[in-house]
């Protein structure tokens, strides 16, 4: 059994697949991720089962308490550009080849940690993917000051760029306790569950811990992939229909589009996420007169206290919920006119693509897609399970993981970072050519996802993102090699549905 | 403002041989620092694409056997001389190289960047018009030159501050009044040429400064160069635009020069001469890679260093990581400072009759 969870912005959704057969369910966020999952395990046994799970906790906390969450950013940049601005520069530095050219000052590092207010940390050191030494003897000090849990290292992030890793870490530092609560609360029943990625893929928690940015913003990736397997389009516009926004994701090829290097409240980071339009409007969007980019609370139609655009579709006719308790004092006219400016507005953005399906998800989508399609000029779908594309997407996902390696053969070293449980070194046959370190990197990422229960179709092709190697010279002479690395098991559908 | 970096893959791709001083690994590196640093990132930063210099560009410079012998022997492989031999497809990179040094001047002389640095190779500056020479095939310096006075930018400073003198790039303007080259270099060493006394002639006399330097130059001394007859005699020149052969063989840990410069000692150079741009010649100054053979030890820090000056950003934490300071010690020869005094002494004494900033002071 695969039990796919996406907890969105107003509503957890559930998706259970067995042999092809899919069911879905909705619940309201307020009841908890605790209370949700006692009823999936009343209906399955969560050991035996793979549980995948989409959160929008990362995002909810960036976007509500970003500035509240004070973070001591330690630095340590060694020569180069002026970081001073972004943090408490300390002596220590890594050079671009992984060595110690400057060791750490244990008495400056705790200076910084007692002369600070602060309830996070974020460590980040120039070339740590390279070398994590410093990183992690600042952690040993640091863990001397605060929760573990609530202490980031740029390393895990696994790729070059300081300032966008600096700036993930500051992230990853302001989520990582919440996630880890979140975390620890699901793995009271099962310990062995997935996180879904922004970008698709699915990830064992143990590694998301170290990266827990890569959740940021997953809920668009899932719809689509979700609207993908639901009809089987490989190329088609999707509009989800949420509590408080709707989002316009294009999938090309049966994958939707990832952006890279997203800025997060003013700060570019290294996270990627899929790329989507999301328009402020939803089915609890507050209704005044007009309606409102913003919510307050449930629809009149399921016990809220103030009426929304799904009431407002109940005025015009619908019967969706408790649909009598929406038609208080809306006039038919009004209701008419904010129903269609808020369909306008959608049709005019899927106008704009050169695609000739949209697909409708979220509970409200067979209400109002068919209409914007209309209006578009497209054809329209609205798959069965729709209310719960996002969970969909999340269930039927494929372990995906991005390796970073490092080979300097002069120093017979390998170093791996990224999507794995700690960076690893390795020792080194002097004499590898390029087939054998991008050889070695495939056969790596493989076993790693191979370990943690990916299916063995899913794995069989590994895509090598880049790849760059030369010769160190010294002397006159050739001393070694230096190879950097990536590898990718591609975000997608599971092969083993 | 804005800085143009021009660079393309394909200048990692250049090699003579593995174990070649002018080989791949110089820009590898340098590019890991850029990338680590996020310069790429930075807004008035822009990474700009090489293009390929045209032939009659190349012809403004050099002469057609050469660059027939060149492109033919770039075919099947060849060789020029004991420091030069030409791999195969070299011609290709060498014109996108020269491009490089081209797209440079063409983005300053048309406003899209203040500044740009061409982050190209293979180098140029000892390339004559008949030949190539010392890891040089074209000499970009040159083909540049002439092509920015084409589009209107009449009086052209050269400072080539490369350690090896620039000889070809010397030979090409040796009698042209209208480019002014000065070039600081370690004497003695490669190519042997860059005497004081080498003046420049016909109408082109007083157009060439070299001001020789002795091993174990440092940063001090650099800069005292620079303002006591770099800097009078370029305002006096009044450039349209000011054109850095920023070799990076002066450094400190550089395997075959002698000579002491450090990263920041780069980037105060370098910020002068860009001071100097924005005094004369509306800040047009383009920096051209030239030779730096210190791939692990120097090069990503020097290279930081020019763009940091010229892209304006703090040069305060631009140095070299502290375990490689023993060798600066090494280097450093105090008699360096005496020597390099003398040496300005005589260089302003023979170019006082056609300089008159340098007569003041004596």
């Amino acid at each position: 059994m695969i039990v796919g969870i996406d907890v969105g912005g107003t509503n957890t959704d559930i998706a259970y697949l067995e042999d092809g057969v899919l069911k879905t369910m909705k619940y309201p966020n307020e009841y908890g991720i605790v209370r949700i999952l006692e009823k999936v395990s009343r209906e399955v046994k969560l050991e035996d089962s793979r549980l995948i799970i989409s959160t929008s906790l990362p995002i909810n906390l960036i976007s509500s308490r970003f500035d509240k969450i004070k973070t001591l950013t330690l630095l340590f940049p060694g020569p180069g550009l002026n970081y001073k601005e972004h943090g408490v520069v300390l002596k220590g530095c890594v050079n671009h080849r992984g060595e110690i050219v400057e060791d750490v000052d244990e008495n400056e590092i705790e200076r910084a940690l007692r002369g600070h207010d602060y309830d996070c940390i974020a460590i980040a050191g120039k070339f740590s993917v390279r070398n994590p030494y410093i990183e992690h003897k600042v952690f040993e000090i640091a863990k001397k000051f605060a929760d573990p849990h609530a202490i980031a290292l740029s390393h895990h992030i696994g790729k070059l760029n300081f300032m966008l890793r600096l700036n993930t870490t500051v992230i990853n530092s302001k989520i990582s306790r919440e996630v880890w609560m979140l975390t620890e609360s699901i793995r009271k029943f099962t310990d062995k569950f997935f996180y879904y990625k922004g970008d698709g893929g699915i990830i064992p928690w143990r590694i998301a811990m170290r990266n827990p940015s890569e959740l940021y913003n997953s809920s668009p990736s899932s719809v689509a992939y979700g609207a993908y397997y639901l009809t089987g389009e490989k190329n088609a516009i999707v509009i989800d229909i949420g509590g408080t926004t709707t989002d316009i994701t294009l999938i090309r090829d049966g994958k939707p589009m990832v952006v890279e290097d997203v800025s997060v409240c003013g700060l570019k980071t290294h996270i990627r996420c899929v790329n989507c339009i999301s328009i402020p409007y939803g089915g609890d969007s507050l209704f005044d007169g007009e309606l409102k980019p913003f919510r307050l609370g449930k629809p009149l139609a399921f016990g809220g206290e103030h009426p929304t655009l799904t009431d407002l579709l109940n005025v015009l006719g619908e019967k969706i919920g408790n649909y009598r308790a929406s038609k208080d004092g809306i006039e038919r006219d009004v209701a008419e006119r904010e129903v269609d400016r808020y369909i306008e507005i959608l049709a005019e953005k899927v106008k704009g693509f050169q695609v000739n399906t949209v697909i409708g998800t979220g509970y409200l989508a067979s209400y109002i897609i068919p209409e914007v399609a209309r209006r578009a000029g497209k054809r329209c779908i609205i798959p069965e399970n729709h209310q719960s594309a996002n969970a969909v997407g999340v269930a039927v996902s494929r372990i995906s993981l991005t390796l970073y390696a490092r080979f300097d053969t002069e120093k017979g070293l390998a170093i791996f970072n990224g999507e794995i449980e700690g960076e690893q070194y390795e020792r080194l046959d002097k004499n590898l050519d390029d087939e054998e370190i991008v050889e070695m990197c495939i056969e790596k990422v493989r076993d790693i996802a191979m370990s943690y229960g990916a299916d063995e179709e899913d794995v069989k092709e590994v895509d090598l993102v880049y790849f760059n190697s030369y010769s160190v010279v010294k002397g006159g002479i050739v001393r070694g090699k230096i190879a950097d690395v990536i590898v990718q098991i591609k975000p997608g559908l599971s092969g083993a549905l | 403002m804005r800085t143009g970096i021009v660079f393309h893959p394909k200048y990692l791709e250049h090699e003579q041989s593995p174990t070649h001083p002018e080989r791949r690994e110089r820009l590898a590196y340098t590019l890991d620092q850029l990338i680590e640093e996020g310069i790429f990132d930075i807004d008035r930063i822009m990474m700009i694409q090489p293009r390929k210099a045209s032939l009659d560009e190349i012809l403004e410079v050099h002469e057609p056997e050469y660059i027939e012998f060149l492109k033919k022997e770039s075919e099947k492989g060849g060789i020029i001389d004991y420091d030069t031999n030409i791999p195969v497809g070299v011609f290709e990179t060498a014109i996108l190289s020269a491009g490089g040094a081209l797209k440079a001047a063409e983005i300053v002389a048309d406003g899209l960047v203040r500044n740009a640095f061409a982050m190209i190779r293979p180098p140029g500056h000892h390339a004559k018009p008949y030949t190539g020479a010392g890891f040089c095939y074209l000499n970009n310096m040159a083909i540049m030159v002439k092509f920015l006075q084409k589009k209107g930018f009449e009086r052209v400073l050269i400072l080539d501050w490369d350690a090896h003198h620039g000889d070809g790039t010397q030979e090409i303007f040796y009698e042209d009044d209208s480019v002014l080259f000065i070039s600081t270099h370690q004497m003695p060493l490669y190519p042997g040429t860059g005497y004081p006394d080498e003046t420049g002639k016909g109408k082109g006399e007083g157009y060439t400064i070299n001001i020789p330097l002795p091993p174990g130059t440092s940063d001090e001394e650099y800069l005292l160069v620079f303002d006591t007859i770099i800097e009078p005699v370029a305002k006096e020149f009044d450039p349209d635009f000011i054109a850095v052969s920023a070799g990076q063989d002066n450094h400190f840990t550089d395997p075959i020069t002698d000579l002491a410069l450090t990263a920041r000692g780069y980037g105060e150079l370098m910020k002068r001469a860009v001071n100097l741009a924005e005094k004369l010649c509306n800040g047009r100054i383009v920096a051209i890679l030239e030779g730096g053979y210190s791939v692990e030890h120097a090069l990503p820090y020097t290279n930081l260093a020019i763009i940091s000056a010229l892209a304006d950003l703090d040069l305060d934490f631009i140095r070299e990581p502290e375990s490689y300071l023993s060798q600066l010690r090494w280097r450093k020869r105090s008699y360096a400072a005496e020597k390099v005094r003398d040496n300005i002494r005589e260089v302003k004494s023979l170019h006082s009759r056609y300089w008159r900033s340098l007569r003041t002071d004596g």
